[in-house]
Parts: C-alpha cells; structure tokens; sequence
C-alpha cells in the first residue's frame, strides 16, 4: 500500500522539479478567482464559495477562492501571484495609492452595477442629530482600518479629533449596523444608500427616525481585476464573469456580492488583440 | 497524468496554506488592540473554553483587550469548579469579570462578588436583568429584528403564526404590535394545559402563510413534538421560520440567530464602559447586534413564498 501511494507521488515530484513549483502554483491560479471584501464579512465566504463554485462547474475547471485576511489577500495581489480578482474598487485604489506598480500588473476588466448604477455612497447615520462621535460606538460592517478611512473621507480632515475614543463595532452585515442605531445598540452606523433604501420600504417608522450626520463621495462597487498577462490571452475570464446574470445560478451569485450585473472597462476587441 | 497533476496541486496548496497560516498569525499581532489608560484587571470566566460558541465569545472579546489585562479561567478544567473560582477571587484582585455560559455566571452569582459582571451566552439572561452591576448580551436577535429580517426576506409575508406558551404572554403582545408595523398579521395561540396543541397548530396552519418558531420551552418541551410540529407544518405547507440553525436540518426555511463574534466584541465594549465607569452608557442588557441567517433552499422551492432576490446579500449559508 505504502509502495503504491509512493509510486505515485515519485512523478508528481518529479514533475514539480522539471515545471519548477512556482510554474504549477502559477497554472493553479489562472483558474483561480480570489475574493476578498473589507466590506463583507468573511463568516458569508463559505455561501459565496459554495455557490460561485457551482457556478464554475457548469463553465469549466474554473474556481473561486475568498481569501479570509486581508494581508494574505493584500500579499496575493502584491507580490502579483494572484490573476483573477473581485474585490472592492476603493481597496484596489487605496492599494494602488501606495503601490503604483500594481496598474503595469493588474487592470480592471469588469465593473460591477446594481440596478443600473455602479455606484454607492456611504453614509454615517444616527438617531440623534445632536451627539459628537467622541467617546461613542459606532456600528459598522467594514473593519475598524477601512472604517476609519472612510471616516476619513467623509470628514476630511478632522480624523484625529472627531473620532478619538471611538468605540468601532464590527457586525457581520450593513443591514446589522442599521438596525443596532434603530434599536440602541449603538449611537451611529456607517451604512451605505442601498441599504437605507431598503430600510426605508421596509420600516417606514424607523427611517423617518434616521438622521444623516455624514455622506462619502459616490465610490465604485466592486471590480474584477484581471492580471495584464491572463488580459493578453483573451477574454475567457472576462466573458465567464460578465455573463453571470444570464443563468440563474450566476445571478445568485451575483446577488450574494450585492450586484445583478458587470459592465465591460475594456473594450473587448482591443483585449483580444492584447491590452496595453 | 490529470491524478498526478492534482496531487502536485494538492501539495503546493497545503505549501500555500503552511505560508498563509504564518501570515495570518502575523496579522492578528498586527491587529490592534483597545488599551485602556490605566492598568486594569479582567477574569474571564468561561464555563467551558472547549465548546465552540464559548469559545468563539473568549477569542472576540480578548481581541479587544491588552492581554496583559486579562486572566483566563476554564471551569471545565478542574473537577471543583466552584472551589477554582474562589480560590482565584481571594487570591487576587479584579476590575471586573467576564463571565462565559450559564454555569459560569451560576456560580459567580452564587459567590457574590462586589466587583461588576458583564456576560453572554446565557439563555436563561432575563434572571439577572434586574440584578446590581450585572450587564449582559442577550443569547438571541432581538423581536423586531427577527420580523423584520422576516419581511425583508419575504416581502409578500402578510400572516405569521406563533405557537406559545404564558412564560412567553409578554413578548407575543410586544411581537403583535411590532409586526404590525411591519405589515404583518401576527395569529398566535397559546398552549394550555388539557388543550389539544396538535389540532389547534393545525387550524393555525390553515390560515397562515408562514410560522414562526420561538424559544418556548412548553412548545418545544421535546424533540418527538418539536418533529411533530415540523411534519404538521411540511403537511400544510406551512414554512417554518425560526431562531436557531438546528432546525434548518429539520426543514425550517430561514433561521436568524445571533452572531457569536459579534456578541463577544459587544461585551468587550460593555467592559469598556464599565471599567471607565462610563455610567451613561451602560444598560443591564442589550440585544445581540449582528446576524446569522442562514436560508433552506429546498424548503423555499417547496414553500411557493416568494423571496426578496436582493436579500441575498445577508445570508451566511445557504443549505441545499
């Protein structure tokens, strides 16, 4: 028994020496698509794999990956071993900020919409107009990093001094965050415009009640990021994700990361003659 | 050649793994940490560290805290639980205790500390709601979170059935007039002693959309009724909404229960607020504040209750 498992491991070795480890991890990863979202709870990574991979297997050897931490997710995107990526577009730009290098790897093939717009905008609500941030919870459903940057963003400037002894909790969803101001669990949520739209069908008594102390700039839903060299060999990537909407099992999957389509930022002839 | 190739992948992810589980360590040293001004004492107390949801609660609520700060005590690690813990408050002194499970706060309650309580994962929490320096996170979502997570998921949900018992009196008047708000008819009917509860559950099916499963123990006093009443519901057709991820494997349709993590950085932040005698800011208890929800795709084809497409984007797990 033990010869036989031997046997067949003594090619596989043999052929990790003759490709070289790193040439296989690299074939593994162009089937791979990563995921990771400072703005989505990881506990939902087990119903996002679980459903997009079914979705692959209908499409091919496809699958998908969420990635539990973000320095393990940064660290795939940086040192460029990752080549198909979805994930929030204000933490590409945040990451292309500080790494310019990033843009000669990567480009964004794929922007995601939701009912037509492919934008949101955060905002920072309270039931109490009156109350300073100081000392107060804040219920979120982005880490306390991105929180604070998007603090940040909505009153620049200021982030020193407002926020001091800010009290940051974590709840898994941006629906949680609204519901813990509407029910006292905390002074102030950072929420987005979709879900107090959905708040304001759903409980007309508890929106009324909703006052907005903050708002973002509009920011970019979630992208797909394709590595410059996957770009070069055509559009079997871009094509596998954009047509997610048109089976039933692609468009849940859709549903789960917030969105019902993609809209191309390539031109797609100009990918299949090879992107700059 | 395709069986080698997988095992040579096979190989290089669990090479891949190795790498990213020393990152992940990496990070969580990185993560950082509430420090309080002044050197203050925590005694975490857990009934038992092995079981996971305790666990869970330990690990969320240390994260917020110098560790430094805080000493751990399993009481499942010693066979004289009660002798363990006083042994531990006479020998040394604390700003306040954590206390983990229900045992846990049991005995604490029995030994009677001067030093303020903050707690989770109790089920039974409304006993010490009333008590001196005890401040708690409730073990479930509060009412008018569960409906209207209901009615998010269901927005054609206008009849909801509950099944009680008088423990429960107070909170079913309380749910009429929140589901109301709601737009939702709420029909309840109480259990009572000498009443025939199979024939009255099912004329409750008979005119509800949707029923919704509460914590009563009189109604769900044993697993061969609490079968009962899921074959009675998968009968009528009637799907079954409820607050625990147990009964999703028994048919239930959606479940929305506390999220675990969410409950432990909650108590982190009571601890806050008692340790700085924020006074202004502390209630005895408060409701869980994040979701678990997890939706039974085979339950919803069978169900015909037609679902809110967009509410997706909430679900943890869905079961097929």
């Amino acid at each position: 028994m033990i010869s036989k498992q031997f046997q067949s491991i003594v090619p596989t070795l043999l052929l990790s020496i003759l490709l070289g480890v790193s040439e296989i991890a690299r074939a593994a990863s162009l089937n791979t698509l990563y995921f990771y979202s400072p703005e989505v709870s990881t506990s939902r990574n087990t119903v996002l794999k679980g459903t997009f991979d079914h979705y692959f297997l209908q499409k091919g050897q496809h699958r998908f990956q969420p990635v539990e931490n973000q320095n393990v997710f940064e660290d795939l995107l940086l040192s460029h071993q990752a080549d198909a990526l979805i994930m929030s577009s204000f933490h590409f730009s945040l990451l292309a900020e500080n790494e310019p290098t990033l843009l000669s790897h990567y480009v964004p093939v794929l922007q995601g919409e939701k009912n037509g717009s492919d934008v949101y905008q955060r905002l920072l609500v309270s039931m109490n107009e009156g109350l300073t941030l100081q000392g107060r919870k804040l219920a979120t459903s982005s880490n306390a990093l991105l929180t604070t940057k998007l603090l940040d963003r909505i009153f620049p400037g200021s982030a020193s001094t407002k926020f001091e002894n800010l009290n940051i909790l974590e709840v898994p969803k941006d629906i949680d965050a609204l519901m813990a101001v509407g029910l006292g669990l905390a002074d102030f949520a950072l929420t987005t415009n979709d879900s107090l739209s959905t708040l304001s069908t759903l409980y007309k008594e508890q929106y009324s009640r909703v006052r907005i102390i903050g708002k973002s700039l509009q920011q970019k839903r979630m992208v797909l990021i394709l590595s410059k060299k996957v770009v070069e060999t055509g559009t079997q990537w871009g094509d596998l994700v954009y047509s997610m909407p048109e089976s039933p099992l692609g468009k849940r999957a859709l549903k789960l990361l917030s969105l019902d389509s993609w809209r191309w930022l390539l031109n797609k002839g100009a990918i299949q003659g090879g992107a700059e | 050649m395709f069986e080698r190739m997988f095992k040579c992948f096979m190989v290089i992810m669990l090479l891949s793994q190795v790498a990213c589980s020393s990152i992940e360590s990496r990070s969580e040293q990185d993560n950082a940490s509430y420090e309080s001004s002044e050197r203050q004492r925590i005694l975490l107390v857990n009934t038992n560290a092995r079981v996971e949801r305790y666990s869970i609660a330990e690990s969320s609520f240390s994260s917020l805290f110098d560790q430094n700060d805080i000493k751990k005590l399993d009481l499942a690690s010693d066979s004289e639980p009660l002798e363990l813990l006083l042994d531990e408050l006479n020998t040394d002194s604390y700003d306040a205790i954590y206390s983990i499970g229900a045992k846990s706060l049991a005995l604490i309650d029995y030994i009677a500390p001067e030093t303020p309580v903050v707690y989770n994962s109790v089920l039974d929490w409304r006993r010490f709601q009333g008590s001196e320096s005890y401040y708690g996170v409730a073990s479930e979502i509060s009412l008018i979170a569960q409906l209207t997570w209901f009615k998010h998921f269901f927005p054609e949900l206008q009849s909801l059935g509950v099944i009680y018992s008088e423990t429960n009196s107070g909170l079913i008047s309380e749910a009429r007039a929140l589901a109301e708000r709601l737009g939702i008819d709420l029909l309840a009917v109480q259990v009572e002693k000498g009443r025939d509860v199979h024939q009255e559950a099912a004329n409750l099916m008979s005119e509800v959309q949707a029923l919704w499963l509460i914590s009563d123990i009189a109604v769900l006093s044993s697993e061969e009724r609490v079968k009962q009443l899921f074959e009675l519901a998968d009968r009528n057709r009637v799907p079954v909404l409820t607050y625990d991820d147990l009964f999703i494997e028994m048919g239930a349709l959606l479940s929305i229960a506390a999220d675990l993590p969410t409950m432990g950085r909650q108590a982190a932040l009571i601890m806050r607020d008692v340790l700085m005698n924020n006074q202004s800011q502390i209630k005895p208890i408060v409701y869980p504040a994040g979701s678990r929800i997890i939706l039974n795709q085979a339950t919803l084809e069978e169900s015909g209750l037609p679902i809110n497409e967009d509410a997706l984007d909430s679900v943890n797990d869905i079961r097929y």
